[in-house]
């Protein structure tokens, strides 16, 4: 596929260096020929230099050749221009544009062909703290991932010692919660993946990904560890864009409080939050965190736009007794430096992100697509189209799907049409005889991402679909 | 099959210049627009794309069989375009592609309709056939090459 992407920062750079592993055509544009210099050093990949909307420059960049224009710069203007300049010159099939102000965002009816050509808006921003709400909705969990709009997630739970389940072979969940459907999808031991079968033993420590209908989820997570109190307090340590969001989305279930550097950022956050509290100073400042009674806080949550003030804050939040922190880290390197030690959960923004644009790159009908494990595993939903004929996956049974190794089918959603004309959705946990259907939604867990290529082709439709 | 109702003398393109799957598409769409004024160039190409994106329709031996359903007004319209570089069209056999035979079918087509693209893609399948396609150097030639093994 041939793919433009227009920016070179945080994430045009990671966005390249991810799908240029996989056999695209890609080429990047940015004003700055440092940033261009750095990429082409280590990656296989075109690069233009100029103003990323001109035509002349998405010509240079062979945007009459794209399949897929990804709009990334810092401007969401730019941004805008350069889709409606791909669609309207070059009729670029699909184009995607990062949106950071919800003053455009908000308005869903501009972005279409005839006004404004997006196809897809991503604001990372919204994604992460999204992906932060998920993590305080569910206590315990390392990772919550939506599917079905919400109506199934997948949860990555590390088992301890004392969960009911640990120390049993996973076919004792059946017996355990004969009410609850799950599927366990995968399980990483010592940070190896093991492929879960009926007699795989659970041990303490394992970090078990596992599938449910979002109801589902406590009573699966209170088999494999003791359940953490639902959360209450929250610290939010950084007031920009993510921190403001979280807040807003938070503050009518818990009690937020907001620590922000900045007095005019501070001012604006009070203005506009309802009933949470705005601090005004530093998070790593050690007589505020004690003054706020930081050792009551359930979560601290680290989002400001430095890694170091992140994690420096986070330490300091932890040790003065926090009860749990999730840090914001942009530097992959970092990561593995500091989660499982005082940090609880690290967050890479980049990897949250990537899922939401992987989903528009891959081949067949792609939902969406998560990153995990720092990108080595991946969890597909993808809706699987035509019959018998000319389908591998349609009309059969799951245990008769031919997928590759390492890659579990771990639910479906079924829509069908109640009998006054509304959507239904249905739920189906995977089992060995459940058969799927044109039009589920099936949801993928691969264990290693390289071979996504063989889940694009297996749901690929053949030649005889019309 | 009556291809020669389906296909016609300009519906046809030899040796295009396209560079890209997406462009042949563009073209393609382009071309059959052009000989039915009904249609629109824009919507057929988007529908072309979203086919070509639940699985190519490269059917190996760099020969392509774009298809969809389409507001035809009831008719199958074919077109034919044979390329002057052979291009990725992500066909099953990872063979570049440098004939592209489309084929629209109403949007309530019927088995009828499948039996044809059937037909259609066994004929591209002795290779003969598209080779002469190949050969031809002007739309006269390739008409007559295309719709002379479907007349009786």
């Amino acid at each position: 596929m041939k793919i433009i992407i227009l920016g070179a920062g945080q994430v045009g750079g990671t966005l390249a260096a991810n799908l240029a592993s996989e056999a695209n055509d890609i080429t990047i544009v940015d004003k700055n020929e440092h940033f261009l210099r750095d990429l082409r050093d280590h990656l296989d990949i075109g690069v233009v230099v100029g103003h990323a909307s001109h035509p002349t420059v998405l010509q240079q960049a062979g945007i009459e050749d794209a399949d897929l224009l990804i709009a990334v710069t810092s401007d969401d203007e730019i941004n805008m221009v350069a889709c409606q300049i791909a669609h309207s010159l070059f009729k670029t099939p699909t184009k995607i544009a990062r949106i950071r102000s919800q003053e455009y965002a908000q308005y869903p009816g501009l972005f279409r062909n005839e006004a404004m050509p997006v196809d897809v808006i991503i604001s990372p921003e919204q994604i992460v703290s999204q992906h932060i709400t998920r993590l305080i909705e569910q206590p315990g969990a390392l990772q919550v991932l939506d599917f079905a709009d919400g109506r199934v997630q997948l949860v990555a739970v590390k088992a301890y010692y004392g969960g009911p389940l640990v120390g049993q072979e996973l076919r004792f969940l059946r017996k355990h919660m004969p009410n609850v459907d799950t599927r366990v999808a995968a399980i990483y031991r010592r940070n190896r993946a093991i492929t879960p079968t009926g007699n795989t033993v659970i041990e303490a420590d394992d970090e078990v990904f596992f599938i449910a209908a979002r109801a589902d989820i406590r009573a699966v997570m209170s088999e494999l560890r003791r359940l953490d109190r639902p959360y209450k307090r929250l610290v939010i340590a950084g007031g920009g864009n993510i921190g403001f969001s979280l807040a807003k989305n938070l503050e009518s279930k818990y009690s937020v409080k907001v620590i922000e550097f900045n007095p005019e950022q501070a001012h604006f956050l009070s203005s506009q939050l309802n009933s949470s509290i705005v601090l005004e100073g530093s998070a790593s400042d050690r007589n505020l965190l004690v003054e706020e009674n930081i050792q009551d806080c359930d979560v601290f949550l680290a989002v400001t736009n430095s890694d170091e003030a992140n994690i420096m804050s986070s330490m300091l939040a932890k040790r003065l007794g926090a009860g749990k922190v999730l840090t914001l880290i942009a530097n992959a390197a970092y990561v593995d430096l500091v989660q499982g030690g005082e940090i609880d959960i690290a967050i890479s923004p980049q990897q949250a992100t990537i899922g939401s644009l992987l989903t528009h790159v891959r081949r067949g009908d792609i939902v969406s697509v998560h990153s995990l494990r720092r990108g080595a595993a991946e969890a597909i939903e993808v809706i699987a189209h035509g019959d018998n004929k000319s389908s591998k996956v349609v009309g059969r049974a799951v245990e008769d799907v031919d997928l590759p190794e390492g890659s579990t089918i771990a639910a479906i959603v079924r829509q069908s049409q109640s009998e006054d004309g509304k959507a239904q959705h249905e739920v189906l946990i995977a089992h060995d005889n459940t058969m799927i259907e044109s039009g589920d939604h099936v949801i993928v867990f691969l264990v290693d991402k390289r071979y996504t290529q063989d889940i694009e082709r297996l749901f690929q439709v053949g030649f005889t679909f019309f | 099959m009556p291809l020669d109702k389906m296909l016609s003398a300009n519906r046809v393109a030899c040796h295009m210049p396209c560079t890209s799957k997406k462009r042949a598409l563009e073209a393609l769409a382009e071309l059959i627009a052009s000989s039915v004024p009904t249609l629109n160039a824009e919507d057929l190409f988007s529908q072309l794309i979203n086919r070509e994106r639940l699985g190519s329709t490269g059917i190996g031996a760099g020969i392509a069989i774009p298809h969809c359903r389409f507001a035809t007004g009831g008719a199958s319209i074919c077109a034919v375009m044979t390329l002057e570089q052979a291009i990725d069209f992500e066909a099953v056999d990872n063979q570049p592609v440098d004939v592209i035979f489309a084929m629209l079918v109403p949007e309530d087509a019927d088995n009828d309709h499948l039996q044809n693209l059937a037909a259609l893609a066994e004929a591209l399948q002795i290779k003969q056939y598209p080779n002469t396609l190949r050969q031809a150097q002007t739309s006269h030639d390739l008409f007559d090459a295309a719709t002379k093994p479907f007349v009786n």
